[in-house]
């Protein structure tokens, strides 16, 4: 294990704010292009969303209930797939090699292994700790037993748990705390080192310490992975997150800098809702 | 959406932005009463009048003290952000420089106290009296333009502190013509001097405040719009 994989990511020494300006000539790892998105009812609940998803950046997406902001971060996994009906129009590009993340030639499956995701309540499978790691990696085909047992650990290091688990890995997952058991969601995402990660609303069911935690992981995270986290806390947005879109009515209103979008946001619609002048 | 304009969801943050906005009017307009004061009573040598804007002063100080806990407060408890946030820092900027502009109405008062007979010649206080014109619109405007949140009607403040700053200028050479002509007048013409650096050093107070309110309204991050031009500070 290298030594970066090693270091406990949450040392606050470290921290560093997210929300400042971002270089414009950062690196994009995938880009949204022209995108919609039809239920199989026909409603169209995304309306040719364009923007770049930067690599190695935490970008937040944001809006009031229905906005379409988890319908977009779904739509990064396939997720929608599971209905049949369910539509995808225009491309998410996967870069720098240009998979369409969405298209029809692209296997659900495969996008999937590719895109790792985290849901709004910690969801640990009824397994150890260990094997809710691991599992991420049995399904990829790894059989080393050194391989899974160096990259479980280095993934609970990376989510900020192994302190805490290291002595018990082969204990029920759910006699861990809520904030532990989200935790453990992160590391079994962050296991077969996704290329992008999603992460709908992952504090909405926490502890304002369990909280806390999760969001020095984001940000920590953030500089390595690319992650896409879907927030009603705007607050927790304009702390984690480097890029931010304000979405509206299934339109992406407005994507900035988050500095940007928390002082200084360009369109009336974007600075109502930040402010709380929204219904 | 887009027609929700003023109001919060939440009407305790409307409450808590309105009492900062009212108390950092109201204490702009306790400073506006000093500086209009400050002026007449330096031309006229009314001490009394002088005393009284001395002992205000002790009023700006606790309404500053005032505004500075609410927007501590407001950002504690409401959290803001975007226009809200641009609000809360610009009105804090803003109580600092009307805080100061007290200050300066204040020193024209204790000067005022402290000179004896003839306060320094007519030229002097003819310029004087035309810096405190100025002074005086200025700071109507601004308080006007801060209550409307107003940027346009900020701008307008530019233009007339180009014009004090002249205006000192001007005082500058004939202070300096009168001493020339009866050097036993100089603790006067110093006094004079020391009033009109006070009025030109407000119009700067006022133009740090206009700027500010160009901030809250336009987002715009204050900027230096006078430009330093050598010979022109009269020092």
């Amino acid at each position: 294990m290298n030594e970066a994989a090693a270091r406990d990511i949450t040392s606050r020494d470290q921290a560093q704010p997210a929300a400042t300006p971002v270089p414009s000539d950062a690196t994009v790892r995938a880009q949204v292009e022209d995108f919609s998105f039809h239920y199989a009812d026909g409603t169209k609940a995304l309306k040719a969303i364009t923007m770049p998803i930067l690599d190695r950046k935490v970008t937040a997406l944001i809006g009031p209930s229905g906005c379409g902001k988890s319908t977009l971060l779904r739509s990064f996994n396939r997720m929608h797939d599971l209905t049949p009906g369910n539509r995808y129009e225009g491309r998410i590009t996967l870069l720098p090699e240009g998979t369409n993340l969405v298209g029809k030639e692209v296997d659900p499956v495969m996008v999937r292994l590719r895109v790792g995701m985290v849901f709004q309540k910690p969801n640990p499978f009824p397994k150890s700790i260990f094997e809710n790691v691991a599992a991420g990696l049995r399904v990829r085909g790894v059989r080393s037993r050194s391989l899974i047992e160096e990259t479980v650990e280095a993934a609970l290091r990376r989510a900020a748990i192994w302190d805490e688990v290291k002595d018990r890995l082969h204990r029920p997952a759910y006699d861990m705390s809520g904030g532990q058991q989200q935790r453990l969601c992160i590391a079994r995402a962050l296991a077969p080192n996704p290329e992008i990660l999603l992460l709908d609303e992952p504090t909405s069911a926490l502890d304002p310490i369990a909280t806390a935690k999760i969001e020095d992981l984001i940000q920590e995270l953030g500089r390595e992975t690319t992650i896409l986290i879907v927030t009603h806390n705007m607050q927790q947005a304009a702390r984690i997150s480097a890029k931010t879109g304000f979405m509206y009515l299934g339109e992406l209103v407005e994507f900035d800098d988050t500095s940007t979008i928390f002082s200084t946001p360009r369109d009336r619609r974007t600075e109502e809702y930040v402010t709380g002048r929204y219904g | 959406m887009v027609n929700v304009p003023t109001e919060h969801t939440l009407k305790s943050f409307d409450l808590a932005l309105s009492g900062l906005k009212d108390r950092l009017t109201a204490m702009a307009h306790r400073a506006l009463a000093m500086v209009e004061a400050a002026g007449p009573a330096f031309r006229a040598h009314d001490v009394d009048a002088a005393q009284r804007i001395v002992s205000a002063d002790l009023e700006i100080d606790h309404a500053h003290d005032e505004v500075n806990a609410s927007v501590l407060d407001l950002l504690a408890r409401f959290h803001p952000v975007a226009r809200d946030l641009r609000d809360a820092i610009a009105m804090q900027h803003i109580a600092v420089n009307v805080e100061r502009i007290a200050d300066h109405a204040k020193s024209i008062g204790k000067r005022t106290i402290a000179v004896s007979g003839p306060v320094a010649s007519q030229r002097a206080l003819d310029i004087i009296a035309h810096m405190e014109r100025l002074v005086l619109r200025s700071f109507k405007e601004v308080i006007d333009a801060l209550e409307a949140r107003d940027a346009v009607g900020a701008d307008v403040v530019y233009g007339k502190d180009s014009a004090i700053d002249q205006l000192y200028d001007d005082l500058f050479h004939v202070v300096i013509a009168d001493l020339q002509q009866n050097p036993a007048a100089a603790q006067h013409g110093v006094q004079a001097l020391f009033v009109g650096k006070t009025l030109e050093r407000t119009g700067d107070r006022l133009t740090n405040i206009a700027e500010e309110i160009r901030f809250m309204s336009k987002g715009d991050a204050p900027k230096a719009t006078r430009e330093v031009a050598s010979g022109q500070d009269g020092a």
